[in-house]
């Protein structure tokens, strides 16, 4: 499979899930906290209307996956928006100023390594309380420290780079030769940072609420429905398989979209 | 060589010990600047006892004092009474739960490294054909796939249904206890090792010096085993400490769905009930864990590669 096949196909993977997350719970005539008591803990079926079964309470097995993979999906996007905005300004900061600022930040993005985020999030759930506002606070904390230390990266490389060097000869001025000339370039590799961060918060979330940290009953998110389907599993092996197939398709669509992308950009050069 | 790996260590030693005096300080902060305590439970506690309770374990002091005394503490390598679970001590909790979770951590690392180094090299060697298209497959599916989700999957095919394995538990000696946990914990990390290794094989074969060394006719074992191999892992090692670190939160869940008496033990309800001393403790241990783990990796990539020793130690 070319690259170019690659990304157009998990592209259109990923559109179709966000579309199916966005609209699918409002097509149903069920809702996501909705009980049937006639029909609790059925397997998938067609006549009584729950295509993907229904959980021990009677609810639509579909309904609660796709709400659940937008909650994901939700404080995923958001987490990432939040940690590449800040690990953004911090890497452009240190990678642009440089000496003092330069190392006291990147010993700061040090010192966020090393805990393991798990323990973040844990940390953060006895001042929070747990939730998706914890979540969202913890996820961001993540994508920070590895956007930080890229923009930084990527920044020092364009401040060497011809156009740059000719740019600071002319008179630019050190700010606007930021805004005009390094900035640009720096979107490429930060919405790449992007795609690759997505899935790894899906998954982060679907830990943490898995722990029973994250989004709390009756709000559905992929972690807790896993949580739940990996109780009944024996009994009611669709509860796990429908949320686990939908967080498998969308992490696998973005990792790939990630590194097709990243390579399509270093192979282009 | 000598000479940079001593800075390489103490450069290290200089940096670990403020990183773990931040860690304790905001950790300290965090945890009690929340409002609510570890002795507010449902029923309220008369007046009494709880100012009682307070004062043995020294929660009726400033704040600054009981910093400082904590600090004083963690420097005599004892991390406290835990708040909740009588007569316990932090550090004899960790005692119990280390073993276990480096068992458990170390394994699935060495898993994760043999077979992500074994089969991204045979995914690079094969390109393009059968085996790469299935391992590309595979590897993004146990990237995907978090630990809890193949956990109860693997331990229902190979416990419930056919039975060879033990469903959960841990007794002291028994190996056949740990396979369900260590292949579940090291799926993710050897998917995402695989997918490393493939890429940098591929740009080590297509290197000037693999050519070379086909020119000179030396046979397809020995260039991949000498020429390729090495340089390949210099990548492996610079995500070696990152991939640690995710073992560890992984080991976290995996102990609870397996019911393993790790250092995740208690550590959920800890932060949930407001038990600042074990939550505080072990989240020191891990961070030291981490640091040790990220200094090994150094180690190995500046014994692998001595052109960063000419650009001094890695960072």
């Amino acid at each position: 499979m070319s690259r170019l096949l690659r990304i157009r196909l998990t592209l259109a993977l990923f559109g179709l899930l966000l579309v199916a997350a966005l609209v699918g719970p409002a097509l149903s005539p069920w809702s996501v906290a909705a009980l049937d008591w006639d029909h609790p803990a059925v397997a998938p079926t067609w006549q009584a209307g729950h295509w993907l079964g229904t959980d021990t309470l009677g609810r639509d097995v579909l309904v609660r996956s796709l709400a659940g993979l937008r909650v994901s999906l939700s404080i995923a996007l958001l987490a990432s928006a939040i940690g590449l905005l800040l690990g953004g300004a911090t890497g452009a900061l240190a990678g642009s100023v440089g000496g003092f600022v330069d190392g006291l930040l990147m010993r700061i993005v040090d010192v966020g390594y090393a805990l393991p985020v798990v323990l973040v999030a844990l940390l953060l759930t006895v001042v929070l309380g747990r939730g998706a506002s914890t979540l969202l606070v913890a996820a961001g904390t993540v994508g920070w420290l590895s956007t930080a230390r890229m923009v930084r990266a990527e920044t020092q490389r364009l401040a060497l780079a011809p156009y740059v060097l000719a740019a600071r000869l002319i008179g630019v001025a050190p700010v606007r030769l930021f805004w005009r000339h390094v900035l640009p370039n720096l979107i490429g590799p930060v919405l790449v940072q992007a795609t690759l961060t997505v899935p790894s918060l899906v998954v982060l979330e679907s830990f943490l609420s898995f722990l029973g940290l994250g989004v709390q009953e009756p709000n559905a998110s992929l972690g807790n429905l896993l949580h739940d389907g990996a109780r009944e599993m024996e009994r009611a092996p669709w509860l796990l398989l429908a949320p686990a197939v939908l967080l498998v398709s969308v992490v696998g669509a973005l990792t790939v979209l990630g590194e097709s992308v990243r390579d399509e950009i270093a192979h282009a050069d | 060589m000598r000479n940079s790996l001593w800075r390489l260590l103490l450069g290290r030693l200089l940096f670990g010990v403020p990183t773990l005096w931040v860690v304790i300080t905001v950790a300290f902060l965090l945890v009690r600047l929340a409002p609510g305590g570890p002795f507010d439970a449902e029923q309220r506690l008369p007046p009494a006892v709880k100012a009682n309770l307070d004062r043995t374990f020294g929660l009726d002091r400033p704040l600054v004092e009981q910093y400082q005394r904590y600090l004083g503490r963690v420097l005599h390598g004892d991390l406290g009474p835990s708040l909740r679970l009588r007569d316990r001590r932090v550090i004899d909790l960790v005692r119990e739960g280390l073993p276990v979770s480096l068992t458990l951590g170390g394994l699935a690392l060495v898993l994760a490294l043999l077979v992500g180094i074994s089969g991204g090299l045979l995914a690079a060697v094969r390109r393009g054909r059968a085996a790469d298209r299935v391992l590309a497959g595979v590897s993004v599916l146990a990237v995907a796939l978090p630990p809890y989700v193949t956990a109860p999957l693997l331990v229902w095919i190979f416990a419930v249904y056919l039975g060879w394995l033990p469903v959960a538990g841990w007794t002291a000696g028994r190996w056949l206890d740990l396979v369900l946990p260590v292949v579940a914990l090291a799926l993710p990390t050897a998917g995402s090792l695989l997918r490393i290794v493939r890429a940098s094989a591929l740009d080590v074969l297509a290197s000037p010096a693999i050519q070379a060394a086909r020119a000179r006719g030396l046979s397809a074992t020995r260039i991949l085993w000498a020429h390729v191999l090495p340089p390949t892992l210099s990548p492996v090692l610079a995500s070696l400490g990152g991939a640690a670190a995710g073992l560890l939160g992984g080991s976290l869940v995996i102990e609870s769905v397996f019911g393993l008496p790790g250092m995740g033990r208690f550590l959920v309800e800890g932060a949930l009930n407001r038990d600042y001393t074990l939550v505080l403790g072990k989240v020191l241990v891990y961070a030291v864990l981490v640091l040790v783990l990220n200094l090994g990796a150094d180690l190995g990539a500046l014994l692998l590669d001595p052109r960063l020793d000419r650009r001094g130690a890695p960072r």
